[in-house]
């Protein structure tokens, strides 16, 4: 069933439709979620939380662009709560304004997997975790991390900057001890 | 402007995925059908409610007197026969009603437009037009005591109109007639003389007098609350052993989780029977929806055995005893649920109603506990199918012919919901309130 149809046999109220929407989007979606938390459980519970709300408020898709990116969006700002409501996040969440050394940009190339990519990303602390996946993953610009998360955008920038040196480094470490490296 | 580097992650970042796993998809499910229960309930809620508010507006008369006023003397309201100059075209024939106003409006009349009185006096005009034009020529209305009684005429203060009285008993009224509280004023309209007729004349009058309907349709809604009169319960005990020596153990030591009310309503429809003012019987047919929850754990989809009927018996579904869980016990019934009701005071429509239903089970998902492994599992065949259920209400009911009411209700279950496991699942009760209309 092609996504527009499959939304409206949604809002008909159709469980069918609902469990054929989830299994379409679920696995993608926790990848997401995966990437904001610490560990699968609170990856699962944000997954859930994300899709009462796309259930509760699918009225209100205009059936403008892919319903995925609509969920995604739903998705990635239940993570950014999360993480705020949740205690073991908010001591970690701290967005200091630090000058930071200016880091060379480099561009390497990746051969890790998508999956150890992830758990790199997952090893960064929780702000730096979340800024680099607005920023790196979902394409948001800093002005708008910096409205989302409620810092300046010097600090979201910054912060980026660290966290991006920071994976590479890894990256790149994690490459020259597997088979991945030329 | 994103880089290579952020390309590449973005890039392997879009290809992850990961399979949530089932309690998941099943959460969001729950969630879902609690949020649509919700809004069922108070659509009922609110129908409910409309409805009562619609036959309330549509059919409580106010409480306002006719009055025909002297426009320039309103202290001094002139009924009178005598000295009204007659200009209309054909006069009126003695003793005939010309038109009857019963509480604020004219319920008869045989001249449906706002004429003029002649006194002699300033022309007395009716005050409100739209008052005075009936909405709804009702011949059961005019001849019942009781709606003479209900809607008395609020005496005239300083009127001078005297009745007298005719051969036929009918009293016709002149300047100096005086009105008494109880009489049905007979109004004229435009120049046709004015009569009194005492109520018990109206109520001899033969041929005219009202029937009592005997039976009447009746269609109900309910909502309110479900849940379980709480047998033995006590908080969770996790089951730590699943697999220790079940031969050996010492009886039951487990005890299912905590039973929380859930939303109910219900939909009704049936006859009334009128006995007296007073006494009435109800014959109805109601379908019903109840819910309950249950504190549970996760859920599992393995194989295992439980203890019921005294055997081991297979299952493929089951939940533990956590309590992290909720679970929505839903039960459908239909029922044919007889009432007599009886109106408590004589002068205030309030009726206390007290019944007995049969009710057959539609539907049901209830979970079935055993004691011995701790465990919750759906078990159709312990599940009750008929029921005896004790009923009583309060109404109050408002209108004429049709009569809307309203009022809490109650229901509870005599029988249990589940064969086995007696001690730990009590009776079904329903607390709510109920609107309806009879008709």
């Amino acid at each position: 069933m092609d996504q527009y149809r499959l939304v409206k046999e949604c809002l008909k109220g159709k469980t069918s439709a609902q469990k054929e929407l989830y299994d379409l989007f679920a696995p993608a979606m926790l990848a997401i979620c995966y990437r904001y938390t610490k560990s699968v459980a609170d990856a699962e519970d944000v997954l859930q939380e994300g899709f009462i709300k796309v259930f509760l408020n699918l009225k209100q898709y205009k059936f403008e662009g892919e319903v995925g990116g609509w969920i995604r969006r739903i998705m990635v700002t239940t993570a950014i709560n999360y993480l705020k409501k949740n205690s073991r996040y908010q001591s970690e969440l701290l967005f200091t304004d630090e000058n930071l050394h200016a880091i060379a940009s480099v561009n390497p190339v990746i051969y890790l997997g998508a999956k150890e990519l992830a758990e790199l990303i997952r090893q960064l602390p929780p702000g730096y975790q979340t800024i680099f996946n607005l920023h790196a993953v979902e394409g948001y610009t800093h002005v708008e991390i910096g409205k989302l998360l409620g810092i300046q955008e010097a600090t979201s920038r910054s912060q980026y900057a660290r966290a991006r040196a920071l994976l590479i480094q890894w990256i790149e470490k994690t490459e020259k001890t597997s088979a991945y490296a030329k | 402007m994103q880089s290579e580097f952020e390309k590449q992650v973005q890039q392997k970042m879009d290809t992850l995925r990961l399979v949530p796993t089932d309690p998941v998809w099943q959460k969001v499910n729950d969630a879902i059908k609690r949020r649509r229960d919700k809004k069922r309930f108070f659509v009922f809620l609110l129908a409910g409610l409309m409805i009562s508010a619609v036959g309330v507006w549509y059919l409580l008369p106010a409480n306002k007197t006719a009055v025909l006023l002297n426009p320039t003397e309103k202290s001094k309201p002139v009924y009178s026969a005598a000295g009204i100059s007659t200009t209309a075209s054909s006069p009126v024939e003695p003793n005939k009603p010309l038109a009857v106003i019963s509480g604020h409006k004219i319920v008869k009349s045989s001249l449906l437009h706002e004429q003029k009185i002649n006194t002699g006096n300033p022309p007395v005009s009716v005050v409100n037009k739209k008052e005075i034009l009936p909405d709804r020529i009702n011949q059961e209305l005019i001849q019942e005591k009781e709606v003479v009684q209900k809607h008395p005429v609020t005496p005239i203060r300083n009127s001078t109109v005297t009745p007298t009285q005719n051969n036929t008993g009918i009293t016709s009224i002149d300047s100096s007639a005086t009105v008494a509280k109880g009489d049905t004023v007979i109004a004229t309209v435009e120049d046709k003389p004015v009569q009194v007729i005492p109520q018990d004349t109206m109520a001899k009058q033969p041929g005219k007098h009202a029937t009592r309907k005997q039976w009447h349709k009746v269609i109900y809604l309910q909502a309110g609350s479900s849940s379980f009169r709480q047998g033995l319960l006590a908080n969770n005990i996790v089951y730590s052993a699943p697999n220790s020596n079940m031969s050996n153990f010492p009886g039951r030591v487990y005890y299912r989780g905590q039973t929380t009310p859930g939303i109910s309503y219900g939909l009704g429809a049936g006859v009334i029977k009128d006995f007296s003012n007073r006494w009435q019987l109800t014959l109805a047919l109601r379908y019903q929806y109840y819910s309950t929850k249950s504190n549970v754990g996760n859920k599992y989809i393995n194989d295992t055995t439980v203890r019921y009927g005294g055997t081991w018996i297979p299952v493929s579904e089951y939940y533990t005893n956590t309590g992290t869980q909720s679970y929505t016990n839903k039960v459908t019934m239909a029922a044919f649920s007889p009432a007599i009701s009886y109106q408590l005071l004589r002068q205030v429509p309030l009726r206390l109603s007290i019944g007995a239903a049969y009710g057959l089970l539609v539907h049901s998902n209830t979970l079935t506990y055993d004691e011995i492994t701790n465990l919750y599992y759906y078990n159709k065949k312990n599940i009750v199918k008929n029921y005896i259920q004790l009923t009583s209400g309060l109404s109050y009911e408002v209108g004429t012919t049709h009569k809307m009411f309203f009022g809490p209700v109650f229901q509870y279950t005599a029988n249990e919901q589940q064969k086995a496991n007696v001690y730990t699942f009590p009776h079904l009760y329903f607390i709510g309130l109920q609107a309806g209309i009879k008709f």
